[in-house]
């Protein structure tokens, strides 16, 4: 179910009303459960399973990993764990992608090997409820957290509908504490949250598929060459379309969530107004580079073992982010960049550990700029269908001898220059804001006005929705 | 908790929430309404949008004896699905034609269905069918139809719901009024050397739930939008120029292996068919004027209909080689108004039973 979607309102609304005329709190929460699980099954009934056997699985696995001594057990249930979670991942959404690498190292020394092409369908948020419900068994292996008692609590945290699909990806003490205690209609968080609903739906409906994927497809889309300053308004645009996209799936997350009283993690907090690119990883998806920083970089060593150790964690985390994404070798391009970008960093800052220079106002712009710029340079992989796609645009764009076909009109090209330039300067504005403290005590007429204003453009959009980016991962 | 995840506890804005929050709905509603008056101004009539959804419904109640038609936006407007049922003595007749599109993928996506085996009605538009792959005319057919493989509970519900919505308020017209397509009316002028995609014409079909669509009474009333349309078809149908590394020498053949090509895919599909039992029709509806004398030369008859014909060892039905059709004539030139696609029906399913008939 989309949330840009006439059934996901009416579906909200009837979860909503019923949801608070409900008494007991107990019943309330079975409600939620039933909703979520509607809510995912509503795309492809069969999958619901999958979620269930997630679930069922690494309720039993996270607490025996937690009470037993025994370090041996412990350690074979977490790779129990381990292995059916990224097995089932790896089946759905690996499993052709491997199959092909295979078949392609098996055919280059000779051997004849033609696979039959699995081709499942990937199910709807697998990745994310995966990490979800991995998270909490590694927690519960480093006993970090107290695992959950309740079973309702516990399938509830892994199903929970607002962020179910496209994260944000929640940790068990963001959200199990929450569902201790009943939670009353009110109005200051019915209406922030709605509001807030409101934004993602216009950073989704508006910003991404109405005025920014229209450039960003037709660019990426072409078959033959376009014209360089189309293929640099393309990347510009795919870059404000990816995070409009994404950002508006999280906002619209947390402010449905809000509306039924529980606080959902920030998953974004301005990432093109980074000053570099563990700055960029600390603010883009937060949720999953908070998981794999945690789950993934740490457990490897992190910065423990020396230089080379640090560069070679950097290396693989960023590597398997990528992957993350989706089975392409584009993903795992992408990933790999920006490891480079980070491993470069570091190099860098060690250089000018002491230097005051990065407290210069022009020093900081530069830095911005360049940090957008390469991270720019990393989605052309991202969003590109393939490696020669994405070579084309690359060459495209650094060389104006090639004189690629002109494809955008000047509506086009002032509304990636408006837009994208919008997005980058609000972006700098809220660098080190939120937005609820950006509202705190500013006058009714200017949020009626401003939530009026979005409203208006979504109407306008009317409506016809694309289904988020992020569904495919 | 970790130092990474913050939430939004803390940043609840102190605001007078119990003024915005009504005051904004009702807003919201005036809007509605203000939008509604502006469209109603200009013309606009409550009609369901022709989209995917609705498209995947239809296809999806598609029943193993049933009668279909597939086609371009011809097959789509001047056919009144009463008036053939009652000539073809058959019930609820499926219409599964597709504006500015070839039917091949969803012929190939019937062929393909084993579990049908009834009467597919095929419009061909040679300007359309005989198009390569990876462009509109062939992209748009190929998304519907993955939209039907994939359609989706939620998508079902969001279509019944749409349409509720859709019946009552003639703002949402999804091809023409959203903010895409009006930013695309901007008057701003282009660099030179652009390549800008066709402009498709305005809104003027209306089409109701069993996907019968009639073309409006302003294309008949009003004769500056009615040329606005005509005019909006030769650059349609004016096939791109080849990109400049293709050799004028080298065209004639890549036309030929083009047509070639999609014959020898139309007579796959055919035989697929044929071998269970289903029959299938080719027709070629009307089209008038400049319209026509394009058509007659950018894909002429013999080497495009006749070949198909011949190649595929299909019926078919050219309009213009029967008394009862020839005189019909599109005001917009490439459309029959919607009263004469009712007498257009009568005449053709007539003509349709007898052929039909004569397939074993």
């Amino acid at each position: 179910m989309l949330f840009n979607s006439t059934t996901f309102i009416v579906f909200f609304l009837v979860i909503f009303a019923v949801y608070y005329l409900i008494p007991a709190w107990h019943w309330r929460k079975i409600l939620l459960l039933i909703a979520s699980y509607l809510f995912y099954a509503a795309w492809n009934p069969p999958f619901i399973l999958l979620l269930w056997l997630s679930t069922v699985l690494d309720y039993y696995l996270h607490r025996k990993i937690y009470y037993s001594d025994n370090q041996a057990r412990r350690k074979l249930l977490l790779l129990i764990s381990i292995v059916s979670n990224i097995g089932l991942l790896s089946v759905f959404k690996y499993g052709d992608f491997l199959l092909e690498n295979f078949q392609f190292i098996a055919n280059a020394l000779g051997a004849k090997f033609e696979p039959v092409k699995l081709g499942f369908i990937l199910p709807l948020g697998i990745s994310f409820y995966t990490f979800q419900t991995l998270s909490c068994v590694f927690e519960s292996y480093y006993r970090k957290q107290k695992p959950v008692e309740s079973s309702l609590d516990f399938a509830l945290y892994v199903a929970y509908f607002p962020q179910l699909v496209a994260g944000p990806i929640v940790r068990i003490e963001n959200l199990v504490p929450q569902f201790k205690e009943p939670k009353f209609l009110d109005l200051n968080k019915l209406s922030w949250g709605l509001f807030l609903f409101t934004i993602g739906l216009f950073q989704k409906m508006v910003l991404a598929d109405t005025l920014l994927a229209p450039i960003s497809d037709s660019i990426f889309n072409y078959e033959r060459l376009p014209n360089i300053l189309d293929s640099w308004l393309g990347v510009f645009a795919f870059s404000g379309q990816i995070f409009c996209d994404f950002a508006g799936y999280s906002t619209c997350a947390i402010g449905i969530s809000l509306c039924l009283g529980f606080h959902l993690p920030d998953n974004f907090k301005s990432p093109y107004a980074s000053l570099g690119f563990s700055d960029f990883w600390k603010r883009w998806h937060i949720t999953l580079s908070s998981w794999l920083r945690d789950f993934l970089y740490i457990p490897l060593g992190g910065n423990r073992n020396g230089l080379l150790h640090t560069l070679l964690n950097l290396m693989i985390t960023m590597l398997l982010g990528g992957l993350w994404h989706g089975a392409k070798w584009t993903f795992v391009i992408w990933g790999a960049l920006h490891g480079l970008y980070l491993i470069i960093e570091r190099g860098i800052k060690s250089i000018f550990k002491n230097s005051k220079l990065s407290e210069k106002l022009v020093v900081k712009l530069f830095i911005f700029f360049i940090t957008y710029f390469f991270v720019c340079l990393a989605w052309v992989f991202f969003r590109a269908q393939d490696f020669g796609s994405a070579c084309k645009i690359l060459s495209s764009m650094f060389n104006p001898s090639l004189n690629g076909d002109k494809l955008l009109t000047t509506t086009n090209i002032v509304v990636c220059i408006v837009t994208v330039g919008g997005l980058l300067l609000s972006q700098m504005f809220f660098r080190n804001k939120t937005l609820g403290s950006f509202y705190d005590k500013k006058p009714t007429s200017f949020i009626i006005l401003t939530w009026s204003i979005m409203l208006f453009f979504i109407l306008l959009t009317q409506g016809s929705g694309n289904a988020f980016i992020y569904f495919q991962f | 908790m970790h130092s990474s995840t913050s939430n939004f506890e803390n940043n609840l804005p102190n605001a007078k929430w119990h003024i915005i929050l009504p005051l904004t709905i009702l807003i919201f509603f005036i809007t509605v309404g203000l939008f509604e008056v502006f469209a109603r101004s200009k013309g606009y009539k409550p009609t369901l949008n022709d989209e995917k959804f609705l498209w995947a419904k239809i296809r999806a109640s598609v029943q193993p004896n049933d009668t279909v038609i597939i086609g371009s936006s011809r097959a789509l407007f001047d056919l009144d699905l009463d008036e053939l049922e009652i000539a073809l003595n058959v019930k609820d007749i499926k219409q599964l034609a597709m504006t500015g599109s070839s039917p091949a993928p969803i012929l190939e996506n019937l062929a393909n269905d084993n579990n049908f085996k009834g009467t597919i009605i095929c419009g061909i538009v040679p300007g359309l069918f005989f198009t390569p792959d990876n462009i509109p005319p062939m992209n748009k057919p190929k998304e519907w139809v993955k939209t039907y493989l994939t359609f989706s509970p939620s998508e079902k519900t969001n279509l019944m719901l749409n349409h509720l919505l859709e019946s009552n308020l003639a703002y949402l017209k999804q091809d023409d009024l959203p903010l895409k397509e009006l930013l695309k009316q901007l008057p701003l002028p282009n660099r030179d050397q652009v390549i800008l995609p066709p402009k498709l014409p305005p809104y003027f079909f209306e089409i109701d739930k069993r996907r019968e669509a009639k073309m409006i009474q302003k294309v008949l009333d009003d004769q500056n939008f009615r040329e606005g349309i005509q005019n909006g078809w030769l650059p349609l149908f004016t096939p791109p120029p080849f990109p400049p590394f293709i050799k004028p020498e080298q065209i004639p053949d890549i036309i030929e292996k083009m047509i070639a090509s999609k014959i020898q895919f139309t007579k796959e599909c055919v035989d697929k068919l044929s071998s269970r039992g289903a029959k299938i029709i080719f027709v070629r509806f009307p089209s008038t004027d400049k319209l026509r004398d394009l058509e007659n030369k950018i894909t002429p008859r013999q080497p495009c209909w006749d070949r198909l014909l011949l190649e595929t060892g299909a019926k078919g039905i050219y309009w213009e080689d029967y008394e009862t059709l020839k005189h019909f004539t599109c005001p917009e030139w490439s459309h029959l108004s919607a009263e004469d696609s009712v007498k257009f029906s009568k005449e053709l399913g007539a003509i349709l039973k007898e052929k039909l008939e004569k397939i074993e």
